[in-house]
């Protein structure tokens, strides 16, 4: 299984996971996108930095499904999140936290995870596009981005 | 053109010959989100215009000195000063332009009949409008709206595109995506007694101990016509819109209930409506996640730029983590809202 690992796409996503669910906003696009379930966990590892293997051997510790139908889900939905540059290959990064512990009591709760894509505000942006050259700098009160 | 040094300069060196021509400008001082600004207008009829959606926040005290924002302006049509800048358009139906200049100290606001340069590390912004009789509805009703979101970035204070009242010092915040009913919301809950904020955009900013203020930025409110039926005590003051593109009226509440608009309030409340196609007027504690998700699309990509967007994610999530928050299922009758807004505060009270 693949060693690869994947990272945030910082430079034009932002995102949150509350209470199970993940929101996903692309800051260029203004397409944003939700994941709930076992794909808020997976959005959480790939942040993460984790590996395919380690993210199929989490999940498949939490549920009766075949480590293969995980894989190939996590499989689609890396692909799915690559297709809209919410992810990126991360290059050589090690794990930025440890591993998430396996879910628990879930074990009969396996859906596939699915990536839910909003269109409503990208008509926004496209009449009031973002400024990705606007930087902070020394005048802000704060000194926070 | 790119916003910048040179370009701010020769928009002040335009603003003071301006003041030249005209011996009465006005300085007035205002407060946003608690800080005062300082605005001078060359041009009367501009100075009034510009009064009317920030009148709830007029200071009535001198805030010339040093204050955190200084607003120059002045008005072609009435100085004769043209603006030293080419216009990248002459089409008052077409979307701007936002130039920031490489360190992103400066940024140039750009439109048809308007250009503002903004000096963040100065906190000063300097603008020119070419006739004050052709603005747009929205800039009549929002004002600089990019340069001041920008200036309360600056600050840690947020832009977050939601409707708010307060009724005795608690605030009720209605979030959503256009369309959701915040106007209606607000408006219903103003007419029943509650003090108002705003219908559309608040300044929020968060605290380490968990609370939240919302700081109101403009007293304007758009209602389209099918809408406006709805609230008669609105209708002598209804502006209706000239281009093809204003198709609401617009109304400053400074000239209708000037002793109920609030200048800011804690957060209590967060109240998501949602026009619902059913007959009563409903409403459920919402999940966190759920508020997050009606609140944080239309709020973060307002922000523009893609740091501020992330900041602004930052402070809804500690919004939601902090405030209770409801959905509100809107039915057919709009004046049972504030009935219901304020049992939502009864139970938030409990």
């Amino acid at each position: 299984m693949s060693d690869r690992r994947w990272t945030l796409n910082e430079t034009e996503v932002a995102a949150k996971v509350i209470d199970g669910e993940a929101i996903i906003l692309n800051l260029s696009t203004g397409l944003y996108y939700s994941l709930d379930g076992i794909g808020a966990k997976v959005w959480e590892m790939l942040v993460a930095n984790r590996s395919l293997e380690q993210i199929v051997d989490t999940l498949a510790q939490a549920y009766t499904e075949s480590a293969q139908r995980i894989e190939a889900d996590v499989e689609q939905l890396v692909s799915d999140l690559e297709g809209e540059h919410l992810i990126v290959t991360a290059n050589g990064a090690a794990p930025m936290t440890e591993a998430s512990p396996a879910p628990e009591g879930e074990a009969a709760g396996y859906v596939s995870p699915a990536l839910v894509k909003h269109t409503d505000m990208a008509d926004l942006l496209a009449l009031d596009p973002p400024m990705p050259g606007l930087m902070d700098g020394p005048w802000t009160d704060s000194g926070q981005v | 053109m790119v916003g910048g040094e040179e370009a701010h300069a020769a928009m002040e060196a335009a603003f003071e010959e301006a003041l030249s021509h005209d011996s009465s400008v006005p300085e007035s001082s205002y407060r946003f989100a608690g800080r005062v600004a300082s605005v001078r207008i060359a041009g009367q009829r501009l100075a009034a215009d510009i009064d009317l959606p920030f009148a709830h926040l007029h200071l009535s005290t001198d805030g010339s000195r040093n204050p955190h924002l200084q607003v120059d302006l002045w008005d072609q049509a009435l100085t004769g000063v043209p603006c030293p800048l080419p216009s990248p358009t002459h089409d008052p139906e077409a979307p701007g332009t936002i130039e920031p200049s490489p360190d992103g100290r400066f940024v140039l606001y750009r439109r048809a009949g308007t250009q503002f340069s903004f000096d963040r590390a100065r906190r000063h912004l300097v603008g020119w409008v070419g006739d004050s009789d052709h603005l747009t509805q929205f800039e009549r009703g929002r004002p600089f709206m990019g340069p001041l979101h920008l200036w309360h970035q600056d600050r840690d204070v947020h832009a977050v595109h939601a409707g708010l009242v307060s009724s005795e010092g608690r605030g009720v915040l209605f979030g959503g995506a256009g369309g959701a009913g915040k106007t209606t919301s607000a408006l219903m809950c103003l007419e029943a007694g509650f003090t108002y904020l705003s219908d559309d955009y608040v300044g929020l900013e968060t605290r380490d101990d968990g609370h939240s203020i919302g700081h109101s930025v403009f007293c304007s409110t758009h209602v389209a016509p099918k809408h406006l039926v709805n609230f008669p005590f609105l209708v002598p003051h209804a502006r209706p819109g000239r281009l093809s593109i204003e198709d609401k009226s617009l109304v400053f509440l400074s000239e209708v209930v000037p002793e109920r608009l609030g200048q800011k309030t804690d957060l209590v409340v967060i109240v998501l409506p949602r026009v619902a196609h059913q007959e009563a007027t409903t409403f459920r504690r919402a999940t966190r996640a759920e508020a997050l998700f009606r609140l944080a699309p239309s709020s973060v990509f307002l922000q523009r730029a893609s740091l501020k967007g992330k900041r602004a994610l930052d402070k809804l999530e500690h919004l939601v983590r902090h405030t209770p928050a409801y959905c509100l299922d809107l039915g057919n009758d709009p004046k049972v809202i504030p009935d219901r807004v304020g049992e939502i505060l009864e139970q938030v009270a409990a």
